[in-house]
């Protein structure tokens, strides 16, 4: 991990034009990706998720605008490139993506190792036989026999499919890959293996990889930082172990005690009532204000900024008015919290 | 909201029409000389001026609408009962019974409208009734398919399932939930299928597959064309085919417009579900 | 354990698929080999009591509860609904089935219908079964699936609702008739983690307090505490493994039942977790012949393996259906069984090490 982020962003607003009006989907983001890094985003469902990515990625729907802020990529500048630019310089060779229900993404009447052969010669100086050569190395990485690039789409199951495009994802060698809930609507087996398959690539290949899901779980077991967010802010974002076992954001700490834990099988689960809302206007108040135990007043009157969680660490950042709060009563809470908690009139006990 | 107003208007003229014209439709006009006005230009008496056999055209173009409204809706509604049928219950029932509707509804898809037009006509005698059902007994093709292909997908969601493992019967399920679903599609059918089956009507018209003596705009402008004076009438000839154009294009707008609602909340669903 | 007679009872269910014969085969008269989506499948369900049916995509679960529930016609096999053979039902018995058993569906986005109303979609279940107090049901129970305010849910649409309160109305709309068994297909695996917690509370309380037998689908067995007393584990149409949750969470003993909990991720930056070995996926059961289902992806196959393995007792309430086990029939096993009575009464034994051991 070299000090210079690979990506970096500051400050990101990205809005919708819709019927009722401009839709803030992501505000005032900021966070940093760097090289050798495996970068975790979560949130629930709404949060702005892939908002946040296809604006980097600059594949926002047509009615979708970065209206403020910058992203830079490897020091540049990249919001404002143009379409041929980006398609020349950085997509896929430098930045590679897997949407989100991407099983879906590959076409069906071409030959994989034809999609791969095109992709190569949009944004590569491959020529057809090294192209095949690179892509045969990745399917063995990620676990499908290499003779089998030349099958049709339909001829693999959804677990191979999804494998194919992480290869195609890596095989022009980008610094950064970028997946989107890459696994949901899999099966834990399924989940499992794909995983180990990206976790491989981290090791061997050196790629950064920014990986967006709601399972915190699999964050916390395989990224080295992460970011929470929650209705298109960016509520905590610092190294995982800080996060699971520090969190200074009244949201990490409820989502982590929402996740159930296969070793506490009885602990409480707690409840987040409510959704993330659908933001029309400027975010001007904190987007967690109706769902939070500890909101006040002043949560309504100005968005939380985003700070250093302690004075004496650059890593670790939160945006929250009340964090000192939030941490003391987390530490103090710790030992109910983490032990398993028997449940009254628990199952396990019913016997 | 135009073309809502529009057809609105043409409803109430078919309606209120012959109370309110000053003429009958075949009702010779006069002079002040005492001669019959034949193929007389626009006058302040006859704003649209008069046919080749001294009709007034404006009493005879407001008498056409009630023939249009009853065109378009005996026919829409031939296409929208036989092919909502049909569709519904090829599409749940399936099986036997289904395949045979499909056949049947392929079968009509090979028949060329107008040459069967023409057949039907040769054996039962021309007629304004017998043009419009032979429109609707044919146009409900393409209402059937696509509602079986929507009533195919609705009837694997869960909340059929649900309905049928609580114990609802089978034609509950279809009246309840199955139909509700695919209205709006029906409904879109419906209204443009009334205006194809006007557009058809005119054409049948215009061929002499219909009864002559019925007033409609089909005919009007047939019976101008055949006087030889297309372009020489001109306040004869194009107000009826002008009032049948706007009619459609506003039923087809309509139709327009319901389609688009109709995506646009499933696009809505689709982004709420996330 | 309140009666002799279990509430539910299936003795070796078979449901097969046939399959769609191509033109080809239809014209050379070829017998296409059947889907054998549930082979041989046995379990009993008592009053107030709740099963699990874990496994993969593909192993049969959906299949499993729909033709419980009568969805499909059995293959073979009987199923017993208070002693009773449903295939002895007439139409007046079905009706009362229909009312006594419900199902929750895993998808919340379609299982209601999206042109009715939450008031609607309630009141049609009264009317199907023709029960009164409709107003006041229809209050009391939207107040036990904690939709309150109810005036503010009445009249909402499907689209007006969340996930979670679509899967809130769900559940009211089975238990509106108080019906005595739930068969919920996955019914959390689609929702955020901040609704799943609430959800899996109030089915656990349907059972507690209301007195509700359940069986429960998921494929993730992280969820399956907080709903079920029982488990078993499906594996191409088969139960590879069964007994209670603890038992089965804490002492896994089939190769399936073991890769399926390492697979689950744990929510601790500092845990250290292996990644499966388990290759592919479970395929499909076509033509499948002896053997254990299981030996194309299991870690410890032998040679005995090409033989079906039958379902050894390691105590009276743990199954296991593998070679491995095959010699573990007697006293040796019965102690491991107290043992995990120990555990389910508080101290933790981690599943890590279930997962440790592969
Ligand atoms: N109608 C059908 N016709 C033929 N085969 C079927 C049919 N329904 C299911 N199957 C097959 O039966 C097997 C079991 O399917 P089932 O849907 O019961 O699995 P499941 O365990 O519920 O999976 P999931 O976790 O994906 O819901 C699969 O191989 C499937 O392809
Ligand atoms: N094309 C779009 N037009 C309007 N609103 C959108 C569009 N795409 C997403 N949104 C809205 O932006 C918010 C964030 O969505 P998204 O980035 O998809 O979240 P996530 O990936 O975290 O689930 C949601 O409120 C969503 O409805
Ligand atoms: S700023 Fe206020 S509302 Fe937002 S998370 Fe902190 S305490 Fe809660
Ligand atoms: S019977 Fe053999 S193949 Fe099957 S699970 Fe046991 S050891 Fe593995
Ligand atoms: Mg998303
Ligand atoms: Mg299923």
């Amino acid at each position: 991990m070299s000090d210079d982020p690979l990506l970096e962003v500051e400050n990101l607003t990205v809005q919708y034009k819709t019927k009722e009006g401009m839709l803030t989907a992501v505000s005032d983001a900021s966070f940093a990706v760097s090289e050798g890094e495996y970068f975790g985003v979560v949130g629930e469902s709404g949060c702005g998720k892939s908002t946040l990515l296809l604006s980097i990625l600059n594949a926002l729907d047509s009615n979708g605008q970065v209206t403020n802020g910058v992203i830079r990529y490897k020091g540049e500048e990249i919001q404002d490139l143009s379409e041929q630019e980006l398609n020349q310089r950085i997509r896929w060779k430098e930045i590679a993506y897997i949407p989100q229900g991407s099983m879906n993404s590959l076409d069906p009447l071409e030959r994989i190792s034809t999609q791969a052969v095109q992709l190569a010669g949009l944004h590569s100086d491959l020529n057809e036989e090294e192209a095949l050569t690179k892509f045969e190395e990745m399917f063995e990485i990620v676990g499908i026999d290499p003779e089998r690039i030349h099958d049709y789409p339909h001829q693999f199951s959804g677990g191979m499919k999804q494998r194919a495009i992480i290869a195609l994802a890596l095989f022009l060698e980008p610094s950064l890959i970028i997946a989107d809930e890459p696994t949901t609507a899999l099966d834990v087996i399924m989940q499992d293996q794909i995983f180990k398959h990206i976790d491989d690539i981290v090791d061997r290949v050196g790629t950064s990889i920014m990986l967006i899901t709601h399972d915190i779980a699999v964050v916390f077991e395989s990224c080295d930082r992460m970011a929470v967010m929650h209705g298109g802010q960016i509520a905590e974002v610092g190294p995982v172990t800080r996060i699971d076992n520090e969190p200074h954001h009244p949201y990490s700490t409820l989502l982590q005690e929402a996740f159930p834990d296969i070793r506490e099988p009885n602990r409480d689960l707690s409840v987040i009532e409510g959704k993330p809302p659908r933001q029309i206007g400027e975010t001007d108040y904190c987007t967690f204000v109706d769902r939070c135990p500890w909101a006040t007043e002043e949560c309504r009157e100005a968005p939380p900024p985003l700070e250093r969680a302690e004075a004496d660490r650059s890593d670790h950042f939160v945006s929250c008015f009340r964090k000192d709060d939030v941490r003391e009563e987390n530490e103090q809470g710790t030992d109910d919290r983490k032990a398993p908690n028997q449940k009254s009139g628990s199952l396990a006990n019913d016997e | 909201m135009i073309y809502l107003g529009f057809i609105s208007f043409v409803l109430l003229l078919a309606v209120i029409g012959p109370l309110i014209v000053p003429y009958g439709y075949n009702e010779r006009i006069y002079g002040p000389d005492g001669e019959i006005l034949f193929s007389a230009a626009p006058t302040l008496a006859h704003p649209l001026g008069t046919t080749d056999s001294g009709y007034d055209v404006l009493s005879r173009i407001v008498y056409g609408a009630r023939p249009t409204v009853v065109t378009g809706m005996v026919s829409g509604f031939m296409i929208f009962s036989i092919g909502m049928t049909i569709g519904v219950v090829s599409g749940y029932v399936g099986g036997r019974v289904g395949n045979i509707l499909m056949r049947f509804t392929d079968l009509t898809y090979s028949i060329p409208l107008i040459p069967f037009a023409l057949v039907v006509v040769a054996i039962f005698g021309s007629g304004f009734y017998v043009s419009i059902v032979i429109i609707g007994a044919v146009l409900w093709r393409g209402l059937a398919r696509v509602i079986r292909s929507q009533v195919l997908q609705i009837k694997e969601r869960p909340f059929i399932l649900a309905a049928k493992t609580s114990g609802a019967s089978t034609p509950y399920i279809i009246f309840k939930h199955v139909l509700p679903n695919v209205a709006p599609m029906g409904i879109l059918f419906l209204a443009l299928g009334t205006g194809y089956a006007i557009v058809i009507q005119a054409g049948l018209a215009f061929l002499g597959v219909t009864d002559p003596f019925v007033p409609s705009w089909g005919i009007m402008v047939r019976n101008a064309y055949e006087s030889g004076m297309m372009s020489s009438a001109l306040w004869w000839s194009l107000p009826p085919g002008f009032l049948i154009s706007i009619t459609v294009l506003s039923l087809f707008m309509l139709g327009r417009r319901l389609e688009s609602q109709i995506t646009q909340n499933e696009e809505s669903m689709i982004a709420e579900a996330g | 354990m309140t009666s002799d007679m279990p509430l539910l009872q299936v003795k070796n269910l078979e449901k097969y698929y046939d399959q769609q014969a191509g033109i080809v085969d239809w014209i050379l008269r070829k017998d296409s080999d059947p889907v054998q989506a549930v082979d041989g499948v046995s379990f009993r369900l008592d009053e107030n009591e709740s099963l699990g049916v874990i496994g993969e995509s593909g192993c049969g679960k959906t299949t499993l509860i729909e033709t419980l529930i009568g969805l499909h016609e059995p293959t073979s096999g009987e199923i017993l609904f208070k002693g009773t053979d449903v295939s002895t039902f007439d139409k007046g018995d079905w009706k009362q089935f229909r009312r006594e058993v419900q199902m929750i569906f895993q998808d919340p986005f379609n299982a209601l219908d999206p042109k009715l109303s939450v008031r609607e979609t309630l009141e049609e279940q009264l009317k199907i079964h023709d029960i009164d107090e409709r107003d006041r049901r229809i209050r009391d129970v939207l107040e036990q699936v904690e939709l309150s305010p109810v005036d503010n849910y009445l009249d909402r649409l499907p689209k007006q609702l969340s996930g979670g309160q679509k899967q809130r109305v769900s559940i009211a709309r089975a238990l509106i008739v108080e019906p005595e068994l739930i068969l919920a297909d996955e019914p959390v695996s689609m929702l955020d983690v901040s609704t799943q917690a609430a959800i899996l509370q109030l089915l656990s309380d349907l059972i507690d307090d209301f007195g509700v037998s359940m069986v429960y689908i998921s494929h993730d067995l992280s969820t399956v505490s907080y709903v079920c007393h029982q488990l078993q584990v499906m594996y191409l149409g088969r139960v590879v493994e069964s007994g209670a949750t603890e038992v089965v969470l804490n002492e896994p003993k089939h190769p399936y039942t073991r890769a399926l909990l390492s697979a689950i991720p744990i929510p601790d930056s500092e845990a250290e977790r292996e990644r499966t070995e388990l290759p592919g996926t479970p395929g499909d059961p076509i033509n499948i012949g002896n053997g254990c289902r299981f030996r194309d992806r299991c870690p410890d196959r032998m040679e005995l393996c090409d033989k079906t393995p039958e379902s050894y007792a390691l105590s009276t309430d743990h199954h296991v259906a593998c070679h491995l086990h095959s010699e573990h029939d007697d006293q040796g096993d019965l102690n491991a069984v107290s043992s995990s009575g120990d555990v389910a009464n508080g101290q933790s034994i981690s599943a890590g090490e279930g997962g440790d051991e592969l």
